[in-house]
């Protein structure tokens, strides 16, 4: 048993042994394909200066590595580089010159049907997709720049785009200006980390029918809507941030269809909608900051089953809005600027609960016109008068132990942004209304 | 000649009213269905109802089962349309539109059935054996939930 596992360690080791390193230079003739058809499994090819022969196929174990100016270039056929063997591993590339095209998903980086693929430190520049994995399994797509060119997202596909995967990992990524900035669908336990995805035209990230997934620590900022979660289920949302989703059906977070979700210390700002509920079961929304959205979260009646709780409402135009009547659902603990009862006991919770569905929201919902008059003497009247009396809101939709300052939001969450919690409130609100104004005449 | 300047103004106030074109604002328009913003210009749709609202939708799946789920009665309807997935953007009759379903197409929603304004360009679609060829209605019953 033992020299049986000794001898395999020797193997193993003396082929990494023989593993040789090549240097390709385009300018000293030959082509990348020759010579990737020439080496070993498991050498490593340096690339220096200009590769422009079509498309490169990497069908063996290999390493691709940038040496100095390395580029791949396309030249419009396909596919720039397109990998159908487990263990490759590319690595510095500024890779370009995809083909446009309505009927095939064409990439810079297209990996089919692989295991372990490493692509990491590259830049993708202006393709149609930019890293592609289909089929794939243990891929690890990190540090990665991918850019399209802005003002052309019609001719522009997705980012970093996985079908069928499982066990994937993207991280530290930059993506901007694609339809999707990372896409899943059919993809399941993988994580997606430290990544930032600004001015993409559709979603920051999205997901369709993919399980088990976990993002953390994201940043997105200024897409067409944040992220959106559907038809999935246990995923993980944590210390992510969603920042400035604004229009016609902006949202910084879209759930649709989704069981078993847990959204756990993000920051929400700046926002049209938050977050907004559709159709979801047993989603646990804690410790979240919603700061200065035009809705903070908008649940609707088909939701059961969720809890929110220790999350913080500032400055929002709209805490909580509903379309129906809410049950089955929990609301407790939370922290509401617009929370005026006293603690009288000192336990640091509110002595009567807080109802956070203004009259006037409800009435928004119904009427959206009504925006109007938001900020009306007449409607801060009417609030008033229904949190002495109340009577239209559901009743389930109460916090029963408001907190009385906020808790303490994790410290990722607002890193890198100066923010007052009991700052007055801007103006931002009413800008974020406008869209949501917008958006609402057009279904209205 | 007051009369003309009247006849013009009734005439203009009349077509005003009636049901326009239907028309998608991509990159801005929700899905009246899913909710996804609808971006994707090979698979768009929109119906207009007899009060001449329109609702759009991003995948012809979504009009289909949205009207099938009742929210508006088919009966209300005036109008279906649905995006040339040949002429991206265009939207044409879905009634009278020649449908592919297949593999080669992947629709926002996963209805993935694509629409062509005519028999001759869907032919040149047509890459794959697999592509189904059907019609409107036998759209209709096959993205029946």
């Amino acid at each position: 048993m033992r020299p049986s596992l000794l001898a395999i360690l020797l193997f193993c080791s003396a082929n990494a042994l023989n593993a040789r390193t090549w240097t390709y230079r385009p300018a000293e003739g030959g082509t990348l394909k020759a010579l990737i058809g020439r080496v070993a499994e498991g050498d490593t090819i340096v690339v220096h200066g200009l590769v422009d022969e079509g498309l490169v196929h990497i069908d063996k174990p290999l390493v691709l590595l940038a040496g100095k100016d390395a580029v791949i270039d396309g030249g419009g056929e396909g596919h720039v580089l397109a990998i159908t063997a487990d263990d490759v591993t590319v690595r510095g590339f500024t890779i370009r010159g995809t083909r446009y095209s309505s009927m095939d998903d064409l990439a810079g980086i297209f990996v089919n049907e692989c295991r372990r693929t490493v692509i990491a430190d590259n830049i993708l520049d202006k393709c149609f997709f930019a890293i592609y994995l289909s089929g794939s399994r243990g891929a690890v797509v990190e540090n990665n720049t991918v850019r399209g060119e802005p003002g052309d997202e019609d001719r522009m596909a997705n980012g970093i785009h996985l079908w069928k995967c499982g066990d994937a990992t993207i991280r530290h990524n930059r993506v901007e200006h694609h339809r999707d900035g990372i896409y899943f669908e059919f993809v399941t336990d993988s994580r997606i980390h430290h990544n930032t995805t600004v001015r993409n035209t559709r979603y920051g990230l999205h997901f369709m029918f993919s399980h088990r997934d976990a993002y953390e620590d994201n940043h997105f900022e200024d897409n067409g809507a944040g992220v959106a979660v559907m038809f999935s289920h246990t995923i993980e949302m944590r210390r992510n941030r969603f920042i400035a989703n604004r229009g016609a059906s902006a949202y910084g977070l879209l759930l649709k269809e989704i069981n078993d979700g847990v959204i756990h210390d993000n920051l929400f700002t700046d926002n049209t909608t938050g977050i907004m509920v559709d159709g979801c079961n047993r989603i646990d929304v804690h410790n979240n900051v919603f700061r200065m959205n035009g809705w903070a979260l908008r649940l609707f009646a088909n939701a059961f089953d969720c809890r929110f709780t220790g999350n913080t409402f500032s400055g929002n135009t709209f805490d909580v809005s509903t379309n129906g009547s809410l049950k089955d659902n929990v609301m407790e603990g939370n922290y509401w600027d617009r929370y005026s009862g006293y603690d009288l006991d000192r336990d640091g919770h509110g002595d009567v609960p807080h109802r956070p569905l203004g009259f006037f929201t409800l009435l928004v919902e119904r009427m959206p016109h009504a925006l109007v008059f938001s900020r009306s003497l007449f409607v801060s009247l009417l609030d008033r008068a229904e949190r002495l009396i109340p009577s239209l809101g559901p009743e389930a939709l109460k916090d029963e132990r408001p907190l009385m300052r906020p808790p303490n939001p994790t410290r990722s969450v607002t890193s890198g942004r100066q923010e007052d919690h009991h700052g007055e409130r801007t103006t931002l609100p009413l800008v974020a209304i406008r869209a949501g104004e917008t958006r609402l005449h057009a279904h209205g | 000649m007051r009369t003309s300047i009247l006849s013009l103004l009734l005439s203009m106030a009349l077509l005003s009213c009636g049901q326009s074109e239907a028309r998608i604002d991509f990159g801005q328009a929700e899905c009246a269905h899913c909710r996804m913003n609808v971006v994707d210009k090979q698979f768009g749709a929109a119906l207009i109802t007899l009060k001449g609202r329109q609702y759009v939708f991003d995948d012809i799946s979504c009009m289909v089962k949205h009207v099938q789920a009742g929210t508006i009665a088919e009966g209300q309807v005036a109008a279906w349309y649905v995006c040339d997935h040949s002429a991206p953007g265009t939207l044409i009759d879905a009634t009278t539109a020649f449908y592919l379903h297949g593999p080669s197409f992947r629709s926002p929603m996963r209805g993935d059935v694509a629409a062509f304004a005519s028999e001759e360009k869907r032919g040149r679609a047509q890459v794959k054996d697999k592509d189904e060829a059907m019609d409107w209605r036998r759209v209709r019953e096959f993205l029946k939930d």
